[in-house]
């Protein structure tokens, strides 16, 4: 037998080897971490973090509404803006008003309703981000700086911007928001793009 | 999904999920090969992601010469040659060489070849590797591993003589214990 071959027998051998095996999951995560960091690659929204990601801003939204309070948890955490990026021609801003009709429900109830609103606009296709707001707001006017005051009767306390297809669209998205049944209203404005 | 249409994806988009697709095509094979190149776990995990970042800087200029596979094996090997520190063995080919006979792997098991591997030196192993087990052909290691033809078949024929040695050792000394 002559090493510049391999016989039948020794070629099934190498043949019986293992050619795969799955690398730890660390591997992938640590790879696309420096290749985000290198901007070689653009974070994917998945379902998975999408999900948790509208649970946090589903809490957060709840949280400055009516004053309730609902349980912080560490997916508060996220960075929910970081993580949606808009396109300017197909952009909408809802924004989020309450006044004295406003009557919000049971906070686990409602903690729901908007997880599902959030879940449902992002299967349907849409990107949706938002922020609630503090209730401290000043105005700008000349050379006056004016309070407003933390009773006023209107309040504007987040908002929720949104890709869609057409104005008409975006309207049905804020029509859909649990924030309009429990009394709130919701001004839905066009981006802009010149 | 085939390679090209992976890559086209993955380059239109720059998407993370895109990037996944290609990733997860490809690196357990992979990384199956940077464990019998380092038999090392945690410098196979540094090679997967070294070539990975790699790969991806240069993608776009990626010409398709070769398969996409032979390619990252190409990146894998070159990092794994650039951290070994050991010379590598280069001896031509003689005619005298190619007469030898010895005993055969007949008797051995898969595992015990693998360990036949891990035992070899990092020269002769990755030839081995390339040859036996991934099926390339001399000239196209040659190529991958930027060395004559003739180096890479004395390699894999000092490679096999003692891989051969070491299993023939190695069933003997099982016999011996029976």
């Amino acid at each position: 037998m002559s090493e510049e071959h391999l016989s039948e027998a020794e070629k099934n051998l190498f043949q019986a080897l293992e050619n795969e095996k799955n690398p730890p999951k660390h591997i992938e995560k640590n790879i696309i971490t420096q290749l985000e960091q290198e901007g070689l690659i653009k974070k994917t929204i998945t379902m998975n973090n999408y999900v948790k990601w509208a649970a946090s801003l589903a809490a957060s939204v709840l949280l400055f509404m009516g004053g309730m309070y609902y349980e912080k948890s560490n997916t508060q955490q996220l960075n929910a803006n970081a993580m949606v990026e808009i396109e300017p021609t197909k952009g909408y801003i809802l924004i989020l008003h309450e006044d004295s009709n406003f009557e919000p429900g049971d906070p686990m109830a409602m903690f729901e309703e908007y997880k599902s609103w959030m879940d449902n606009t992002f299967s349907r296709g849409l990107k949706i981000t938002g922020q609630e707001l503090k209730q401290e707001a000043t105005l700008v006017k000349g050379e006056t700086q004016e309070v407003f005051p933390e009773d006023a009767e209107t309040k504007t306390t987040g908002y929720f911007l949104v890709e869609a297809n057409s104005y008409q669209e975006a309207v049905a998205v804020a029509q859909e928001n649990p924030h309009i049944k429990y009394g709130g209203s919701i001004e839905v404005k066009p981006f802009m793009v010149r | 999904m085939e390679d090209q249409k992976l890559v086209h994806e993955f380059l239109k988009s720059r998407s993370e999920r895109a990037f996944l697709e290609l990733y997860r095509s490809k690196t357990p094979h992979l990384y199956r090969m940077a464990l019998r190149l380092t038999q090392d776990e945690y410098q196979s995990e540094e090679l997967i992601q070294e070539m990975w970042v790699i790969a991806i800087r240069k993608l776009a200029d990626f010409e398709w010469r070769s398969e996409l596979k032979t390619w990252l094996i190409g990146i894998l090997i070159n990092l794994s040659r650039s951290k070994r520190k050991e010379k590598e063995l280069s001896v031509e080919i003689t005619p005298e060489m190619s007469l030898d006979s010895s005993s055969e792997m007949s008797f051995a098991s898969a595992h015990d070849l693998e360990n036949g591997i891990a035992d070899l030196p990092p020269g002769y192993r990755q030839i081995v590797i390339l040859h036996d087990i991934e099926g390339y052909k001399h000239k196209e290691i040659a190529d991958l591993l930027d060395i004559t033809e003739g180096t890479s078949k004395s390699q894999l024929f000092y490679a096999r003589k003692a891989l051969r040695e070491y299993l023939s050792e190695d069933t003997s000394k099982g016999k011996s214990h029976e």
